[in-house]
C-alpha cells in the first residue's frame, strides 16, 4: 500500500462503469513492488490454508491464489507482452463487467487484508497489496460496495466514521471528564480537549464515543496515573481510516491528513493512535507514503505507550485485580503488518494473574474476521460471522474468559464471534484491563 | 551448416533471447512507482532481506509449508532437478568429461526431479482446488520442463539424444519469458521486497525467531 498509486479518476457510474478508467488506475496503482508480485505468482496453491476465509469454507474461490489471479489476469492482459499476445494461453483475462463483478464478490466479500497469506507465500508474494490494488480500481470506477463507501463518505463529510457532531463530542467528553473528576477527586481537567503544546495529541475510534465512552475514561485514567500531559482535538480525533480498506486514496489521505493537521495546530509531539489495528496502519505506515512525507513528530500506538509507562515506573499495577484468565488476540493490521508485537503481551503479564497465548499467535495470528472494511459491508455479514469460527476455535482452546485486544474493529467482531459460537467470554481493550489494573495513590 | 550446428546456432540464440527478454522485463517493471519510502523504519530492511533468504524460507517459518511437506520436497526436488540438468546441458555443450559416478548422482538427481514434476503436475490436474487457480501455461511450463528433465536424463545414457536434449532446451528457453518459468527471476526481486517489507516494520526476522507459545 505504498508508492505512487493514486486511483486516477473516472466517469461513469455503477450502473455504468468507467472499465477504461479502472484499467487507467490499475496500470498506475501498479509499482514495481507490484508488478514483481504479479510476475512471480507460480500458482502452487500452498497459501489457501492460511484464508480463514478457505478454512472456514473450504471454497477454492477463498484461495489467496485465486485472488491474485483475478487481478493477475487483467495485469497480464493489459500490462504484459506474453498476455497481449497469447491471452488464453497465460490465463489473461479482459476487463469487463463480468470481471468487475467477480473483483467486488471475491476481493471485497472473500478478503479481510489481513496479510496472513502474504507471510505464508512461498515465493513472498504482497497479496493484501494485490487485492488493495483490485480494490483501489474498483474504487476508481465508483464500485465499492455501497456499505462501506458510505462509511468513507461519512468520515470524509463529517471528520469521523460515525457521523458524530462537534457538540455531541464536546459534550460526551465533559461528561466523562465530570465522572473522572468526581471519581479522582480532582479539580483538574481530565479530558482535555484542543490543549496546545503537550506531548500527546490522542486519536481514538468514533464507536468509543458513540458507544463505549468507559474506553476513553480507561484510557484519560492512565494518562492521570502517568502524569501525561495530552488532549483531544475538538474537529479531529478519529483515528480510523476506512480509505484504506475502500482503496480509496484520497479519501485515505485527506483522512490521516486531518489527524495530522490537528496535531500541528495545536503543537503536539505525538500522535498517539488509539486501540485500533487498521489506524495503527494507516496513520503510521501507509500515511507517510500518502504524502511522500516523513512525518516530523512521532507517531505511536497507546500500547506501547502504556507498556513505557509501566517500564519507566509511571504507573503502577496490581494483576490480582484481574484474576480471571485472559487470552489475547492480535490484530493483523497492528501486529503483523504493524510491527507492535511483545507490548500488549508485556502489558498483560504484569495486569492480570492468568494471561495464556492462544495458538498461533503474534504475526500467525489468525485474523478474526472484522478486517478488510468487512464490519461495515453487511451484505456479506455472513461470511464475515462464517469466517470467524476459526478465531472462536482459538479462543475457545485456551479456556479463557477473557479475550483482551488493541482494536476496536476486532471487539465488534469478537463481540459477535462470542454470541455465535457461544464462546461465553468478555472482550476488552488493553486500556480497559489496565485500567482495572491501575494503583492510584 | 550442418543440422547438430544449426541446433546449437539455436540455443545459442534461444538463450540471449531468454537472457535479453527477462533482462527488460526486470528492467521494465524497475521504472514503475516510487522507490522511496518515507514511513519511519521500525526494524531494519537488510536484516528483513536476509531473513527472507534465509530461516524464512525454511519450513519452520511457513505454516503454508508446514501443512504442504509432500508439495514442498517435491518442489524442492524437482527444481533440484533442473538445476542438475541445466548444469549437464552446460557440461555437454564446453565438452566437458564427467566421470562415471558424477554421471550417476546427475541423473538420479534429474528424474528424482522429473518424478516430482509429473507428481505437481498430476495434483494440478487432479485437485479441483487447484484446478480452478491453473491456467494453460501452468500445464504447458510443466511439461516443457518435465520434458527437458526426461531427455537429460535419456543423454545421460545415449550421446546420440543431442539433437532431441538441444531442441527441448530450445524451446524451454524461448517459453521462459513467456509463461511462469519467468518467476526464476522475479522470485528474487519478490522475496527481496518481502524481507524490506517486513524487516522495516520490526515484524521479521525478531518476532519470529520467537518460540511460539502453546495454549495450557
Amino acid at each position: 500500500m505504498t508508492g505512487h498509486n493514486d486511483a486516477v479518476p473516472t466517469g461513469g457510474t455503477p450502473d455504468q462503469p468507467d472499465l477504461a478508467g479502472g484499467l487507467r488506475t490499475l496500470r498506475t496503482v501498479i509499482d514495481s513492488r507490484l508488478a514483481a508480485s504479479l510476475n512471480s505468482c507460480v500458482h502452487c496453491g500452498l497459501c489457501a490454508e492460511s484464508c480463514h476465509y478457505y478454512l472456514a469454507t473450504g471454497d477454492p474461490k477463498a484461495q489467496p491464489a485465486f485472488k491474485v489471479g483475478l487481478v493477475q489476469s487483467v495485469f497480464k492482459r493489459y500490462q504484459t507482452i506474453s498476455g497481449r499476445l497469447f491471452p488464453a494461453l497465460t490465463g489473461a483475462r479482459d476487463f469487463d463487467r463480468g470481471t468487475t463483478d467477480e473483483w467486488i464478490d471475491s476481493l471485497f466479500g472473500l478478503c479481510s487484508m489481513c496479510s496472513r497469506c502474504t507471510l505464508n507465500c512461498t515465493v513472498g508474494l504482497d497479496i493484501t497489496r494485490i487485492v488493495r490494488a483490485g480494490r483501489t480500481t474498483l474504487a476508481a470506477m465508483k464500485l465499492v460496495p455501497s456499505e462501506l463507501q458510505t462509511t468513507v463518505d461519512t468520515g470524509v463529510q463529517s471528520g469521523n466514521n460515525m457521523g458524530i457532531s462537534k457538540q455531541e463530542w464536546l459534550d460526551t467528553a465533559e461528561w466523562l471528564n465530570e465522572e473522572l473528576q468526581q471519581e479522582l477527586a480532582s479539580d483538574s481537567i481530565l479530558l482535555p480537549i484542543d490543549r496546545s503544546e503537550v506531548n500527546v495529541l490522542y486519536a481514538v475510534n468514533p464507536r468509543e464515543v458513540k458507544f463505549f465512552p468507559m474506553s476513553l475514561m480507561a484510557a484519560a485514567r492512565i494518562f492521570y496515573a502517568a502524569g501525561e500531559s495530552w488532549t483531544f482535538s475538538a474537529d479531529y480525533y478519529d483515528v480510523t481510516n476506512y480509505g484504506l480498506f475502500s482503496g480509496d486514496n484520497k479519501a485515505a489521505a485527506l483522512m490521516s491528513g486531518r489527524l495530522q493537521d490537528a496535531l500541528r495546530k495545536l503543537k503536539c509531539r505525538t500522535l498517539l493512535l488509539g486501540e485500533c489495528g487498521h489506524g495503527y496502519a494507516a496513520n503510521r505506515w501507509e500515511a507517510p507514503e500518502w504524502f511522500a512525507a516523513t512525518p516530523e513528530f512521532q507517531i505511536t500506538s497507546i500500547v506501547s505507550l502504556i507498556a513505557d509507562y509501566i517500564k519507566q515506573g509511571r504507573i503502577k499495577l496490581n494483576p490480582s485485580r484481574n484474576t480471571k484468565r485472559v487470552t489475547l488476540h492480535d490484530p493483523c493490521n497492528l501486529v503483523r503488518m504493524g510491527g507492535v508485537i511483545e507490548d500488549q503481551r508485556f502489558i498483560l503479564n504484569r495486569a492480570v494473574t492468568d494471561f495464556v497465548e492462544m495458538y498461533p499467535n503474534r504475526e500467525h495470528n489468525f485474523c478474526c474476521g472484522g478486517g478488510g472494511g468487512q464490519l461495515s459491508m453487511t451484505r456479506f455479514a455472513r461470511r464475515r460471522i462464517e469466517a470467524g469460527k476459526i478465531k472462536a476455535e482459538q479462543i475457545r482452546k485456551t479456556g479463557a474468559k477473557v479475550v483482551a485486544t488493541p482494536c476496536h474493529n476486532c471487539v465488534d467482531q469478537l463481540s459477535e464471534l462470542n454470541k455465535e459460537y457461544k464462546l461465553g467470554v468478555e472482550i476488552k481493550t488493553i486500556a480497559e484491563i489496565v485500567s482495572d489494573a491501575l494503583i492510584l495513590t | 551448416m550442418t543440422a547438430a550446428s544449426a541446433l546449437h546456432l539455436g540455443l545459442a540464440v534461444a538463450a540471449i533471447y531468454a537472457a535479453v527478454a527477462l533482462t527488460f522485463m526486470v528492467l521494465r517493471i524497475s521504472t514503475l512507482g516510487r522507490k522511496s519510502l518515507f514511513s519511519r523504519p521500525a526494524g531494519s530492511e537488510s536484516q528483513g532481506i536476509r531473513y527472507a533468504f534465509t530461516q524464512g524460507m525454511m519450513p519452520s517459518a511457513k505454516e503454508s509449508v508446514r501443512m504442504h511437506q509432500p508439495t514442498f520436497i517435491a518442489g524442492l526436488l524437482y527444481h533440484t532437478g533442473v538445476f542438475a540438468a541445466a548444469f549437464n546441458l552446460l557440461l555437454a555443450l564446453l565438452h566437458v568429461p564427467i566421470p562415471p559416478a558424477m554421471v550417476l548422482i546427475i541423473r538420479v538427481v534429474m528424474l528424482v526431479g522429473f518424478i516430482s514434476g509429473i507428481a505437481l503436475l498430476i495434483k494440478r490436474l487432479a485437485m479441483p482446488k487447484m484446478r480452478i487457480i491453473s491456467t494453460p501455461d501452468d500445464v504447458i511450463a510443466n511439461i516443457i520442463v518435465d520434458l527437458f528433465l526426461a531427455t537429460s536424463i535419456a543423454f545421460t545414457m545415449s550421446k546420440t539424444l543431442e539433437p532431441w536434449l538441444l531442441g527441448i532446451s530450445i524451446l524451454l528457453l524461448l517459453y521462459i519469458p513467456i509463461g511462469k518459468i519467468r518467476h526464476c527471476v522475479f522470485f528474487f526481486v519478490t522475496r527481496l521486497n518481502f524481507g524490506r517489507l517486513f524487516g522495516r516494520r520490526g515484524v521479521l526476522p525478531h518476532a519470529a525467531e520467537r518460540k511460539q507459545v502453546n495454549v495450557r
